[in-house]
C-alpha cells in the first residue's frame, strides 16, 4: 500500500512517516504545495494525507487535483484548525476524514486502515488473524468459529487493536478513540480497562490465546498473529 | 430611585425646612410684635384709669365693648396684686368663646383700694395670623410646585445627552458594536463625559482584539509543536527493550501533552461558540438527541450500574448546531455519570421549555456559581479539567438557554430553561 503524506512540519512529517512505514506501508512525502502536485500527477497512491495548511497553496487545492485525477485513493485531512467549514469542504470535494492536530498516531493508523478496508474489501469482507474472524459488514467476532458476542465499545476497541497490531497503545489514544473529545474525561482510564478485561475474557472463554499484552507504565499491545 | 427624583427629592426636603423655618420664624416675629402693642395699648390704658380713679373718690363708668373691656371693683386695703398678664378666654353671650389678652391689678389711692381688669380681644389678631398662615401655605405651595416642574423640566433637558451616552454605552458590546455611538452635546462636562468614553471604549475593544487574536493564534500555534510533541513519545513507546522507569517517564509525559491538547482544544472550541461561528436554524430534538448519547454512552453507565430514564411531556425544540447540542448534552450526562453512586438513577426530565438532569448525590459544599467557572474543580483529586461544565454554560449563553443548577430533595438538577 502507497501512502503519500504532505505535511509541511518537517517533525510531525517524519514521526508519521516512521509510524506509517512500521505498519508496513510504502510512505512518500511531501512538504509544500508544489512538489505535492508533482508527486499527484507523477505516481498513483492508494491513500493521501492531507495537512491543509501548506506552504505556497491550499491542502483543499491538492484535494481537488487529487479527485480531478480521477483517483479512487482514501484522503485523510489532518489540520490544526478544526474548522467545520473546512471539515465539510473537504468531505464535499471527497476527503474520507478530517483529524485535528494534534492526533495520536495510532489514530491516524486506525483511520487509514478503515478507509482502505472500505475502499478494497468490497465484497468479502472477511478479515483474520490467528484463531480470530472478523465480518466487517455485519460485526461479527469470531474465535476458531465461534462466535462472541461483543458490545459496541468493545468491538470498536478489537478492530482499533486491529488496526495497530504490535504497537503500544498508550491509554489516553485509547479512551480518545472510544469517547471523542470535548468530553471531560476523568474516569476514562477506568473505562478503558474494564473494556479490555471484558474483551480479553470473551476472547479467552471462547478458547483464543490472550492477544492483550498490559505494558507497563504505558498502555496495552496487541500482539501480532499471523495474518490468515 | 433614578437621578431625577432624587434631585426633586432633595429639592422639596431643602425647600420644606426652609420654608417651615422661615414660616416660623415669620409667624412668631408677627406675635411678638402684635402683643407688643397690646400690651402698649393696655398700658395707657392702665395710665389713664390709674389717672382717672386719683383725681376721683367714686369709681367712673367705663364703657366695655366686645373687644375691649374695662372692670374696676373696689378691694379690701391691705390687697396688693402684682400686675399680671394674660391670655384668657371669655364666654361672650352672642359671639360665643372670645381670647382675650388681660391684665390686672390692684391700684392704691389714699382712701380707697381698687382692683382693676383691663381686657383686648385678641379675635382680630388670631384672625389675621390664621389669614397670614394661610396666605403663607398657598404661596409656599405654589411656589414649591412651580419651582419642581421649572426643575424637572430643566434636568431633564440638561441631563438628556447624559441618558443618551448611558443608552448607548447600556447596547455596547465589545463582540459586536464598532465604536461606542454618542449623542452630540454643548455641555462641556457631558462632552468630556462623551469623550472619555468614547477613548475608552476604543482602547478596550483594542485591547480586547489583540487578546482575543492573542488567544487564538497561541492556541493554533500550540497545536503543532503539540503534534510533533505527542507523536515523538508515541514513537518511543514503541521502543522493545525499554525499562519500567523508562516507560513510566514517558507515559507521564504523553498523558500530560494529551491533557494539555485537550484543554487548548476545548478552549479554541470555547473562543469558536463565542464568536457565534456555530450558527443552525435547524431546530434539535433534545429528547431523540439525548436517547441517541445514551445509547453510545450505555457501557459507561452499564459500567457504573447506574440506571437513567427519560421522561418527556412533551418534547423539546430548540434551534442550536447539532455538534454543540451534543457537546451540550453530553457534558451534562458525563458530569451525572461521574458524580452520582453506583447504582443510583439518573433522571431526564423533559417539557416543552425545559430539559433537565438529576442525580442523587450529597450537597456541595462550594456555591454552586462557582459550578460554571471555567477550571474550577469540585475535588482537587476528580482528574477533571474543570471544563464541562463551562462549556454547557457558553453554549447555553450564546443561545439564550438559562442553565440553572439546584439541588432538591438530595438531588442535584441541572436544567435547561428558554
Amino acid at each position: 500500500m502507497k501512502i503519500l503524506i504532505i505535511e509541511d512540519e518537517a517533525e510531525l512529517l517524519v514521526s508519521v512517516k516512521s509510524y506509517l512505514a512500521s505498519e508496513g506501508f510504502l510512505c512518500e512525502t511531501a512538504a509544500d504545495f508544489d512538489s505535492a502536485i508533482l508527486l499527484i500527477d507523477m505516481y498513483d497512491y492508494d491513500c493521501f494525507v492531507v495537512d491543509l495548511a501548506l506552504p505556497k497553496g491550499n491542502g483543499l487545492d491538492v484535494i481537488e487535483r487529487i479527485k480531478k485525477k480521477n483517483s479512487n485513493a482514501g484522503i485523510i485531512i489532518i489540520s490544526a484548525k478544526n474548522s467545520i467549514d473546512d471539515k465539510l469542504k473537504g468531505l464535499e470535494l471527497g476527503s474520507d476524514d478530517y483529524l485535528t492536530k494534534p492526533f495520536h498516531l495510532s489514530e491516524l493508523n486506525a483511520r487509514i486502515k478503515a478507509v482502505l478496508r472500505r475502499r478494497n474489501f468490497d465484497g468479502k469482507n472477511v478479515a483474520s488473524y490467528g484463531d480470530l474472524k472478523i465480518d466487517l459488514n455485519a460485526h461479527h467476532v469470531f474465535i476458531n468459529e465461534n462466535e462472541i458476542i461483543l458490545t459496541h465499545k468493545e468491538y470498536e476497541l478489537l478492530l482499533y487493536f486491529l488496526s495497530n497490531r504490535n504497537k503500544v497503545l498508550p491509554k489516553a489514544a485509547i479512551a480518545e478513540h472510544l469517547l471523542g473529545n470535548y468530553i471531560d474525561q476523568a474516569d476514562s482510564f477506568d473505562f478503558i480497562y474494564s473494556h479490555i478485561k471484558n474483551l480479553r475474557k470473551k476472547i479467552m472463554d471462547s478458547g483464543g490465546a490472550d492477544p492483550i499484552k498490559t505494558i507497563y507504565g504505558l498502555g496495552y499491545k496487541f500482539l501480532n498473529v499471523e495474518s490468515a | 430611585m433614578n437621578l431625577l427624583s432624587r434631585i426633586s427629592l432633595y429639592y422639596v426636603i431643602v425647600s420644606l425646612s426652609v420654608f417651615t423655618a422661615g414660616g416660623l420664624f415669620f409667624y412668631t416675629t408677627f406675635r411678638h410684635e402684635v402683643y407688643e402693642e397690646l400690651d402698649e395699648q393696655l398700658r395707657d390704658e392702665k395710665r389713664n384709669i390709674e389717672r382717672i380713679l386719683s383725681s376721683s373718690d367714686t369709681i367712673p363708668f367705663f364703657y366695655s365693648a366686645v373687644n375691649s373691656q374695662i372692670i374696676i371693683h373696689p378691694a379690701p386695703s391691705d390687697l396688693s396684686i402684682k400686675l399680671q398678664r394674660i391670655d384668657t378666654i371669655i364666654v361672650h353671650a352672642y359671639e360665643g368663646k372670645i381670647p382675650f389678652r388681660q391684665w390686672r391689678f390692684t391700684f392704691n389711692t389714699d382712701k380707697k383700694n381698687f382692683i382693676i381688669v383691663i381686657r383686648k380681644s385678641l379675635i382680630d389678631l388670631e384672625d389675621l395670623s390664621e389669614k397670614i398662615i394661610y396666605a403663607f401655605f398657598i404661596s409656599f405651595i405654589t411656589l414649591l410646585l412651580g419651582s419642581l416642574a421649572v426643575n424637572f423640566v430643566l434636568i431633564k433637558y440638561t441631563l438628556r445627552p447624559f441618558y443618551q451616552t448611558l443608552h448607548q454605552l447600556r447596547k455596547y458590546s465589545l463582540d459586536h458594536s464598532g465604536r461606542l455611538k454618542v449623542g452630540h452635546t454643548n455641555t462641556k462636562e457631558f462632552k468630556e463625559l462623551n469623550k472619555t468614553l468614547e477613548l475608552m471604549t476604543e482602547r478596550i475593544q483594542q485591547d480586547y482584539k489583540k487578546i482575543k487574536e492573542f488567544t487564538e493564534n497561541a492556541s493554533h500555534e500550540i497545536q503543532t509543536p503539540l503534534a510533533i510533541i505527542q507523536s515523538k513519545l508515541e514513537l518511543l513507546m514503541q521502543f522493545e527493550d525499554m525499562g519500567d522507569q523508562q516507560a513510566s517517564l514517558i507515559q507521564t509525559a504523553h498523558e500530560a501533552a494529551d491533557r494539555l491538547s485537550r484543554i487548548n482544544q476545548t478552549l479554541i472550541l470555547l473562543t469558536r461558540i463565542e464568536n457565534r461561528e456555530f450558527i443552525s436554524n435547524e431546530k434539535i430534538d433534545f429528547g431523540e438527541l439525548t436517547s441517541s448519547l445514551l445509547s453510545q454512552m450505555n457501557e459507561q453507565f452499564l459500567l457504573k450500574g447506574l440506571k437513567t430514564k427519560i421522561t418527556a411531556h412533551e418534547p423539546f425544540f430548540y434551534a442550536i448546531h447539532k455538534t454543540l447540542a451534543e457537546i451540550l448534552i453530553s457534558n451534562l450526562l458525563v458530569n451525572a455519570l461521574r458524580y452520582s453512586d453506583a447504582g443510583s438513577e439518573i433522571n431526564i426530565n423533559i417539557t416543552k421549555n425545559s430539559f433537565s438532569i438529576s442525580n442523587p448525590g450529597k450537597p456541595f459544599s462550594f456555591a454552586p456559581e462557582k459550578l460554571f467557572q471555567r477550571f474550577f474543580k469540585k475535588t482537587s483529586s476528580s482528574g477533571s479539567m474543570g471544563i464541562g461544565l463551562s462549556l454547557v454554560k457558553t453554549i447555553a449563553d450564546v443561545h439564550h438557554l438559562k442553565v440553572n443548577y439546584s439541588f432538591k430533595n438530595s438531588h442535584h438538577i441541572f436544567a435547561l430553561v428558554i
